[in-house]
């Protein structure tokens, strides 16, 4: 978090990206915009309207797109793989619908292991950031317990936990709370929230929950690949 | 690498999470590795047992006078010009004496030689075994049999009667099993033989041997050289073969060669007189690698089965790590590495389980009327078979994890994490 940092931790210019199965089909048109460093912003639309698609652009994980994706000041569209990879490790938190955690790990061994493969730091320093997180996330309690035996609100919980330690500069969530009650939903808004003021890190999240989208910074809204009332 | 302790973290959460597909792919290894490793030393150990049997019966190098015509014949010498061709039609040898001249001289001087452990004359003769009117042939050996004792232990393949009766008895022989049996002749009765000049002779069996060799068994006799040199009338240097044992086995080509140029007579290396026996070793040999090396293949595509299975169950976790900032490489490397752990366990495991079944071989009695110093079957422990057995079982399910790991390495995650 220094000074010299950009204004804006992410710019997509003129994202566009076609579907070739089954038939050709544009999925995303001409997309453009951009998210200010500890902006919270949400995509919403319907079914269909390219919102996920353009997550996973974001996301670095597809690269099957014209236009330029650049994040934290960093081009990032034509890189290799693998130094998308190792980019994601260091500066992209993921949240899932699915909590996707590692059912085999312990929650806190879930919340190490991208730290444990961005290496900057020892084991300890690691595991005291990863209680940290959990405690933040109010479960510390549970880290020492398979991940696949916690509470689904428990287990998003973790995932977002996992998404934060590395101190990303950028969130990106796919549906976080779809599979949350209201209550959980309410907590992991407010966590979300407080990371944007307190740490200055972006979020940009797609989800179908006009009231959670209603309460952050600013809603993009999506229809047939396209954002409603031009770039932003 | 700074992930490389991550991934192994993952290499043993995955493996100890599944314990049950853990150990049978490790079993596939483990049961190929053990039964490479427990046959292989079945079969040299019985090639070993031949071997042995042979080395019992041939020594390391035979020296003997070879009877053969000169290869240019006198009336060629003399005649031949450019103008004249000569042919000599059906050449024979001259009458010669079968023995090496010079015997105890050559003798001498090989014993000083330092790559011989020991070296024994031999007298040869031909004789007919008297069987009520028919007549067995066969050969009688007249060695030194205390020094051949020494070289062949020759008191091990003893199964009745001693060494020293023989040289205590006059004109005593020991007579081959085969060939007691034959005769039914036991210790102390006398037999009747015919040389080849037709004189008869009187011998006292004074003991019964088996090497366990058919041809021998059933035809030879050994007794002191003095005795058959007395029974071929000649004088007490004649020789018709020298055997030696060498220190080191390996030498005796080069030195069989050596010798028959340096005494000019035949010099046979015992790889020569049993090269139809070496050509079988060989053919089982190469049977034995054949199917070692298709047992081992099938623990190979048993890892490959499960790695293969593990890497669609773990679809979800791969797009996960690949999501959080794990690369092709790292994930390649969790299964390589996945498929290397049951490699190395199931591997050792092997080479526990192939000692243990080599033990259990090697004390099963095994009681054989032809081979006397035998009473368990033949076990080779030699450690290379533990070792290629472990090596076979890295490079196996290093190859077997590759595949799988490459087809992970190049799962989409955002295919799958979409659904």
């Amino acid at each position: 978090m220094t000074d010299s940092a950009p204004t804006y931790s992410l710019q997509a210019t003129h994202i566009t990206k076609y579907f070739h199965e089954p038939v050709s089909f544009k999925v995303l048109d001409d997309l453009s915009f951009r998210v200010k460093r500890g902006e919270f912003v949400s995509i919403v639309g319907k079914s269909g309207c390219g919102k996920s698609t353009l997550l996973y652009v974001l996301s670095t994980m597809d690269t099957d797109y014209e236009g330029q994706l650049e994040i934290n000041g960093k081009v990032l569209t034509g890189l290799e793989q693998n130094v998308l990879s190792q980019f994601r490790n260091e500066h992209i938190g993921f949240i899932f619908q699915f909590h996707f955690l590692l059912p085999e790990f312990s929650v806190l061994q879930n919340v190490m292991i991208p730290a444990l493969k961005l290496g900057k730091d020892s084991k300890e320093r690691i595991e005291e950031r990863a209680y940290e997180k959990l405690t933040l996330m109010g479960i510390a309690d549970q880290a020492t317990k398979a991940a696949k035996n916690l509470s689904g609100g428990q287990q998003q919980r973790a995932a977002i936990a996992r998404a934060l330690i590395n101190n990303p500069t950028l969130i990106i969530g796919d549906e976080p709370t779809g599979n949350l009650d209201s209550e959980n939903t309410h907590i992991v808004f407010d966590i979300l929230d407080e990371l944007t003021h307190s740490q200055g890190q972006s979020i940009i999240i797609v989800t179908h929950d006009r009231e959670f989208a209603a309460r952050t910074d600013r809603v993009i809204e999506m229809q047939d690949g396209q954002i409603l009332g031009g770039p932003t | 690498m700074k992930s490389l302790g991550v991934i192994l973290q993952i290499v043993f959460t995955h493996l100890i999470s599944r314990k049950r597909q853990t150990v049978v792919a490790a079993l596939g290894v483990t049961f190929g590795i053990g039964f490479y490793i427990s046959m292989v030393g079945f079969m040299t150990g019985a090639d070993n047992l031949v071997n042995d049997l042979m080395l019992s019966a041939t020594p390391h190098i035979r020296i003997y006078n070879d009877i053969s015509i000169d290869s240019v014949q006198v009336a060629e010498r003399v005649l031949s010009s450019d103008n004249t061709l000569v042919e000599v039609l059906h050449p024979k040898p001259r009458d010669r004496a079968k023995n090496i001249k010079d015997g105890v001289q050559i003798l001498s001087i090989i014993k000083r030689d330092p790559r011989v452990f020991g070296v024994s004359p031999r007298v040869t003769g031909q004789v007919y075994y008297n069987y009520g009117t028919s007549q067995i042939p066969g050969s009688v050996y007249g060695v030194d049999l205390l020094e051949e004792d020494k070289l062949y232990n020759l008191r091990s393949k003893m199964t009745d009667g001693s060494l020293e009766r023989v040289l205590a008895t006059e004109n005593g022989i020991m007579i081959g099993g085969g060939l007691a049996d034959k005769l039914h002749a036991h210790v102390n009765d006398h037999i009747t033989v015919t040389l080849a000049t037709g004189a008869k002779l009187v011998l006292t069996i004074s003991g019964i041997f088996r090497l366990g060799i058919a041809l021998i068994d059933n035809s030879t006799c050994y007794s002191t050289t003095k005795t058959v040199q007395k029974m071929l009338r000649e004088n007490e240097l004649y020789i018709t073969d020298i055997n030696i044992k060498l220190r080191d086995i390996k030498q005796a080509k080069s030195y069989a060669a050596e010798l028959a140029t340096q005494f000019g007579y035949k010099a046979d290396d015992w790889e020569t007189a049993n090269a139809s026996i070496l050509v079988s070793i060989t053919i089982r040999a190469v049977v034995t690698y054949v199917v070692s090396v298709a047992m081992l293949c099938v623990a190979g595509f048993g890892i490959y089965n499960i790695m293969t299975m593990m890497m669609y169950e773990k679809m979800k976790d791969i797009a996960i790590l690949k999501a959080i900032g794990f690369d092709s490489g790292d994930i390649q490397r969790i299964f390589i590495g996945q498929a290397l752990a049951l490699g190395i366990v199931g591997g050792v495991v092997g080479m526990i389980f192939g000692l243990s079944l080599s033990l259990v071989i090697a004390a099963i009695p095994y009681h054989n009327d032809f081979l006397p110093g035998m009473d368990h079957m033949p076990m080779n422990f030699a450690g290379r078979f533990y070792v290629i057995g472990i090596v076979f079982a890295l490079v196996s399910s290093g190859v077997a994890g590759y595949f799988p790991s490459r087809r992970a390495s190049k799962v989409d995650p955002v295919v799958i994490i979409r659904g």
